[in-house]
């Protein structure tokens, strides 16, 4: 989410550079609440004016007549706190726990001005198929405040606005997430997952050669003969990874995170040396499938991540494994084409072949120096 | 291109199709884009108010006296400002007062106050009646429960009540109101002018806002006579006095738009338009001018139309009526709303709205209540009477 965040902070930036606004309106105090179920969880996004927080607790600790984002920052922990003491979420079988401690803090604007983005997650004990909301937030400071409820299932969108007169809603018949959710969000992991990107282009890149036996690479005669090539190498590391996924998401087996996440970083440089130095040869599916099988890991935790209901656990599983295979053939029917139509140049060779596997090597060994000590040394 | 390679094209053009439709939600994560996190810390969101006051005054339960002049401070300045969120911040003021049955007279007139700026007429003249049953004496009562019956076009209450009232100016202002709205606009300027003239002779001391009042009634007294000019004196007096008051500020930007000077409109309401009354003026200028940033305002403005539809709210009606017929050019919509606003409000701008919808509408039928109440109280207004006539 943080990732998405910080893409998505920059194109917006440069939005906003080319997009001069009026000055913001006069509206009486509004935040808005968007909820998406997903089985016993709930993702819980909450706008909320920073002219509202600054009345209820005091923003500008500089006392300088602003809020910067600074200040917004270093209150994160109490506005967090104080924001999900006036929210309650329930469903039939009892009270939700909002994660408070890993809410992300982001900002916003609406017509009446710039808006804290609090993004948290809550867990239920239960499917939030019927979901009870109990707001009471700012109604101490803002009598006429009101929270715009929208509950996000599926194809379903309610809206329902709380006030103080009328603080409770329950929501009906919120929509099961769909399998179709959860191969979105398969897809998503992989093309938004910048090292199983590496890791996959690393092993696309000599996918329109062949290995001479002198090591050095030759272009395939036939787009098939690369096709192949690639199929058995994706099949492969699907494979694996399927296997280590079912084992993590069942419980099976745990590793620790960090362990897991270095050698994944550790598999995206080995792929990419091998492009530049042959350490496996011919054996190129052999190595997709032992690698495979420690992406599975990640995979179990990205989608343990998205909080599969318990009782839907296979067929969720199944669902996001499906995406994962879709996101990573869709990059493989964009990539293949082109690179069969330009195997025969100097600049393939060179500069995807060569630097390209360079590149990805030393950002792979970046990233299991960091993974490795949980240090953060690139943006991404 | 061989028959193989074309199918081998297909088969990568349809699969690329696919997965672009299917993950695109996911992959971008549509539903927090708008959603940043900055990186400089001192980079500036939004201005503060200051330490919140009534933080500071926690510790102990506020006194009645204290609530009503906290709550009075956030009317006074959310009247300065237009700015809607100061009523909710009053209404808090007021704590558990707000709900007291035999809350003392203070507190019942500021409830009165928030809920007829909120458009609930209904609440605010019970609460103001059952005051004045109690306490026949109390002035302020009796001068907003006067402006409120006028709004809803009962001239009765306000021709009975308003003489009574102890200060001269208020009465004069009151009465002349009730007058103008029923084909006496020239004797109310004569009142008001009368009691205005006496200031500084020994009369009480008076608050700005009192004085705009006076003197902005004027005008609107001028504008149904057809004394375009005096009109737009008295307007221009007034924002002398306040230059920001927004309801004088508001009833000059119609003058001038009548008068066919949009172009004087932008730079009177440039520093407003966080006003959406306001706002609406600059767009329906801009637009008459030809201007090309009339759509780009036009959008800001339907967006906070439809936040404030989102929360529910009704006090738009009016302007919302002008903005679909004159902006949008949907006469049915601005029709509809302009017949749930007269539900609430009758004042002669209501009229107005009312009946350039059924105008663009060609709706003729429709304007029967609008043209009893003008039948009813003779009001002069050339620009409503001519527009009356000509409807459809």
């Amino acid at each position: 989410m943080k990732r998405t965040l910080h893409v998505v902070a920059l194109l917006l930036a440069a939005l906003a550079f080319f997009a001069p606004r009026l000055a913001h309106a006069h509206k009486a105090s509004d935040s808005y609440l968007t909820l998406t179920p997903h089985g016993d969880t709930v993702d819980v996004r909450w706008d909320i004016a920073l002219r509202d927080m600054d009345a209820a607790l005091g923003l500008d600790e500089s006392g300088d007549g602003h809020i910067t984002w600074g200040e917004l920052q270093a209150a994160r922990a109490m506005l967090t706190e104080w924001a999900f003491a006036g929210l309650a979420l329930s469903v039939d079988a009892g009270a939700c726990k909002v994660l408070t401690g890993d809410a992300e803090l982001g900002t916003t604007t609406h017509s009446d001005g710039a808006y804290a983005t609090l993004l948290a997650r809550a867990t239920c004990p239960g499917d939030a198929t019927r979901l009870t909301v109990k707001y009471t937030l700012l109604f101490d400071v803002d009598r006429l405040h009101r929270g715009v409820v929208r509950v996000k299932g599926g194809a379903d969108d309610t809206i329902f606005v709380l006030q103080d007169s009328a603080r409770e809603h329950t929501f009906e018949g919120v929509a099961k997430a769909s399998p179709l959710h959860f191969v979105r969000e398969g897809i998503g992991h992989i093309w938004s997952g910048i090292d199983h990107l590496a890791f996959l282009f690393a092993l696309l890149f000599p996918a329109v050669f062949r290995r001479q036996p002198d090591g050095k690479w030759a272009p395939v005669p036939r787009l098939r003969d690369a096709a192949v090539d690639v199929l058995r190498i994706v099949s492969a590391f699907t494979v694996a990874h399927s296997i280590t996924l079912g084992l993590a998401s069942f419980g099976y087996v745990s590793l620790p995170s960090r362990l897991v996440e270095a050698t994944i970083a550790a598999s995206v440089v080995l792929a990419a040396v091998n492009n530049l130095r042959p350490l496996f040869r011919e054996q190129r599916w052999g190595v997709a499938f032992i690698l495979g099988l420690v992406h599975g890991f990640g995979f179990s935790s990205a989608l343990a991540d998205l909080g599969a209901s318990r009782d839907t656990l296979l067929a969720t599983l199944v669902s996001f494994n499906v995406g994962v295979e879709v996101g990573q053939l869709s990059l493989v029917a964009l990539f293949l084409p082109l690179a069969f139509l330009a195997r025969n140049t100097q600049a393939y060779r060179r500069v995807v072949l060569q630097a390209g596997s360079a590149a990805v090597a030393l950002v792979g060994a970046v990233w299991v120096v960091e993974r490795a000590v949980g240090l953060k040394f690139l943006p991404f | 291109m061989s028959r193989r390679r074309i199918a081998a094209f297909a088969v990568f053009a349809t699969l690329i199709t696919t997965v672009i439709v299917v993950a695109k939600p996911a992959a971008v994560n549509a539903a927090n884009v708008d959603v940043r996190v900055p990186t400089d810390p001192n980079e500036i969101l939004e201005k503060s108010q200051g330490q919140p006051a009534r933080r500071k005054g926690r510790a102990a339960a506020p006194t009645v006296d204290e609530a009503v002049s906290l709550a009075q401070a956030e009317i006074d300045a959310g009247r300065a400002s237009g700015d809607p969120r100061a009523l909710g911040r009053a209404k808090a003021a007021l704590g558990a007062h707000w709900d007291d049955p035999a809350a003392p007279a203070s507190v019942v007139l500021l409830r009165a106050t928030i809920l007829q700026s909120l458009h609930e007429f209904e609440r605010a003249d019970a609460e103001l009646t059952g005051l004045l049953a109690r306490s026949p004496e109390n002035d302020q009562a009796r001068l907003t429960l006067a402006t409120i019956r006028t709004v809803r076009a009962d001239y009765k209450y306000a021709e009975a009540e308003c003489p009574k009232l102890g200060d001269a100016l208020s009465a004069a202002v009151c009465l002349g109101n009730a007058w103008s709205l029923t084909g006496r606009s020239a004797a109310a300027e004569v009142k008001v002018g009368e009691a205005l003239g006496t200031l500084g002779q020994g009369g009480a001391p008076r608050t700005r806002a009192e004085i705009v009042w006076a003197i902005s009634s004027l005008g609107e007294y001028a504008e149904r006579q057809g004394a375009r000019d005096r009109a737009e004196a008295y307007y221009r007096k007034a924002l002398q006095v306040s230059p920001s008051d927004p309801y004088v500020l508001r009833a000059y930007a119609d003058l001038l738009l009548d008068l066919g000077r949009p172009a004087e409109v932008l730079p009177l309401l440039a520093l407003y338009t966080e006003q959406d009354a306001l706002l609406l003026r600059v767009v329906v200028a801009k637009k008459r001018l030809g201007q090309t940033g009339a759509v780009t305002v036009a959008r800001e403005l339907a967006e906070r139309f439809a936040a404030v539809r989102l929360r529910g709210d009704r006090a738009h009606l009016r302007e919302e009526s002008w903005y679909e017929r004159e902006i949008v050019g949907d006469a049915a919509r601005a029709l509809t709303l302009a017949q749930e606003n007269w539900a609430v409000q009758r004042e002669p701008a209501d009229a107005r709205v009312f009946l350039e919808a059924a105008r663009a509408k060609g709706d003729l039928a429709a304007t029967a209540p609008v043209r009893a109440l003008l039948a009813e109280t003779h009001l002069e207004d050339p620009t409503l009477l001519a527009l009356a006539r000509s409807t459809p």
